[in-house]
């Protein structure tokens, strides 16, 4: 009986070990093949590496704070190299070119019950900071115009948007600079906590646009442009309407993106993206 | 006496221990592909990886009727779905529809319509149809609906949705969600999605959402 007692527990113990490291093994496979991998024709814009010939850590003063960092990956966009480091509190940085384009702050949010959440002052705190966005407006201003190169003057942007995000309880300011009618992906976004504190900014294409002229752009010709590719997608009874229209990069090479939506075979809508070279 | 006892101590701490690091449900994920469109197929396909990692299994459904999905959402434990949609209702194959209300019991289904506990074992429903966020009178509130019936969480958007913004916001998700809240993953790829596609999409997924439930969870 001892000696069975023994065989059974050895066998449960070795089950056990043999089950516990495999599965660590599977999660381990599948960490590492999630680097490096290119992803689908549709979104080949977006493809996440790590070089390892990049300097390993780097250091910055930013907001008065001397900063030293990790080299984490890259994320290779359709025109742009983001280079991302982290600091010892997991905060992350975005270098283009060697010059800081972004910032996220690393934030442990509490785990809450369902409870907590549905209780009515939990609601209604998020509500009463829901009506302070104006109040952060000036703290984004100059930390936004901190971001931009000497010489660009924040004045030359439309804050096109200001949000709180109910979710993460973050102010959201976004400014764009327009070149006419049309929005470009030339943008400023600064994140501020329900504390005022900066917790994340990105600029993307700062500049990029400067050169394209308003009158150089032929409204008629991008509907055309448009009405003739949503004609040879979907047929010559296609209805749809163009949502919105903004200036981009697509292969480092600049492009009106026209955001369209259309009636499918259903009935509902669906969504296209028309890009057209300048 | 106490050696039987020793044994089904061990053996209950083996059995919890395997339960944390095996697959511990199924995360169902529909997408539609047509030629004529953008292929939607990324919504599956680049989250598998991170869901094996969460001890998921992920099960690809391409263009099914709403009644297979209403039918197998009940033992999901989570439900991605990236097809067409409009106000408070996501369009499924053969014109039949997932609501939250009103629905007629066959091209229609609604969510109201489930057992109260009928998704208690739901972590999360993700719609991301154009409009799918918004409430109407007829099909009311899909992720509330969704939420009563014992999801934790549920998503939809208010706005019309484009099929790259979605692939890209729907995987840098689920590539947060291995180890952090639902909350911190949205912070997550709303950020990272501004910055891999564009300010225009990050605007439009962070400012549009209609969330319900808790999204103070982990979703492991």
């Amino acid at each position: 009986m001892k000696k069975r007692n023994k065989v059974i527990l050895t066998i449960l113990f070795l089950t056990f070990t043999i089950t516990f490291f495999s599965s660590c093994f599977v999660v381990n496979a599948n960490n590492i093949s999630s680097r490096g991998f290119v992803r689908g024709a549709n979104t080949d814009r977006v493809i996440e590496t790590k070089d390892l010939s990049i300097k390993k850590t780097k250091k910055i003063i930013l907001m008065d704070n001397f900063i030293t960092m990790n080299y984490d990956r890259q994320i290779i966009t359709n025109s742009k190299v983001n280079t991302i480091y982290k600091d010892d509190e997991l905060n992350e940085y975005v270098f283009q070119e060697n010059v800081l384009t972004g910032f996220i702050k690393n934030i442990d949010y509490p785990e809450l019950s369902n409870e907590e959440v549905n209780q009515a002052s939990f609601k209604s705190k998020i509500a009463s900071y829901k009506i302070k966005i104006p109040n952060y407006r000036t703290l984004a201003d100059v930390t936004a115009q901190s971001l931009l190169p000497v010489g660009t003057d924040l004045n030359d942007y439309t804050l096109i948007s200001e949000n709180f995000v109910e979710s993460y309880q973050e102010y959201s300011y976004n400014y764009v600079k327009m070149i006419g009618n049309y929005r470009t992906n030339d943008s400023v976004t600064v994140n501020i906590d329900v504390n005022g504190q900066v917790t994340s900014f990105l600029t993307t294409d700062i500049g990029e646009f400067d050169s394209i002229e308003a009158n150089t752009i032929n409204d008629e010709m991008v509907e055309n442009f448009v009405n003739n590719q949503m004609i040879s997608l979907h047929g010559n009874n296609v209805e749809y309407t163009i949502e919105s229209k903004e200036i981009g990069k697509y292969n480092s090479q600049n492009v009106i993106n026209v955001y369209v939506y259309y009636v499918a075979e259903d009935g509902l809508f669906s969504s296209e993206v028309i890009t057209m070279y300048l | 006496m106490k050696k039987g006892l020793y044994l089904i101590v061990l053996f209950t701490i083996m059995f919890l221990g395997l339960q944390q690091v095996n697959a511990s449900g199924r995360f169902d994920i529909h997408y539609r592909e047509v030629s004529g469109e953008v292929s939607r197929y990324p919504t599956y396909s680049q989250i598998t990886g991170y869901l094996s990692n969460m001890g998921y299994t992920a099960q690809g459904y391409n263009f099914v009727s709403a009644g297979t999905a209403y039918q197998n959402m009940k033992s999901a434990s989570g439900f991605v779905i990236h097809m067409h949609g409009d106000a408070g209702r996501q369009a499924m194959a053969n014109n039949t529809y997932l609501v939250g209300t009103n629905g007629n019991g066959f091209a229609s289904k609604a969510i109201s319509d489930m057992l109260y506990n009928d998704l208690w074992g739901m972590k999360i429903a993700i719609y991301y149809g154009c409009s799918t966020g918004d409430t109407t009178s007829i099909y009311g509130d899909i992720a509330q609906e969704t939420v009563n019936k014992g999801a934790l969480a549920a998503v939809a958007w208010k706005v019309t949705t484009y099929i790259n913004e979605v692939n890209e916001w729907n995987r840098l998700f689920f590539e947060k969600a291995q180890s952090d809240t639902i909350v911190e993953s949205y912070r997550h790829a709303d950020y990272w999605l501004r910055n891999n596609i564009g300010n225009v999409a990050g605007d439009r997924m962070q400012n549009n959402r209609t969330e319900r439930g808790n999204i103070y969870v982990k979703i492991v």
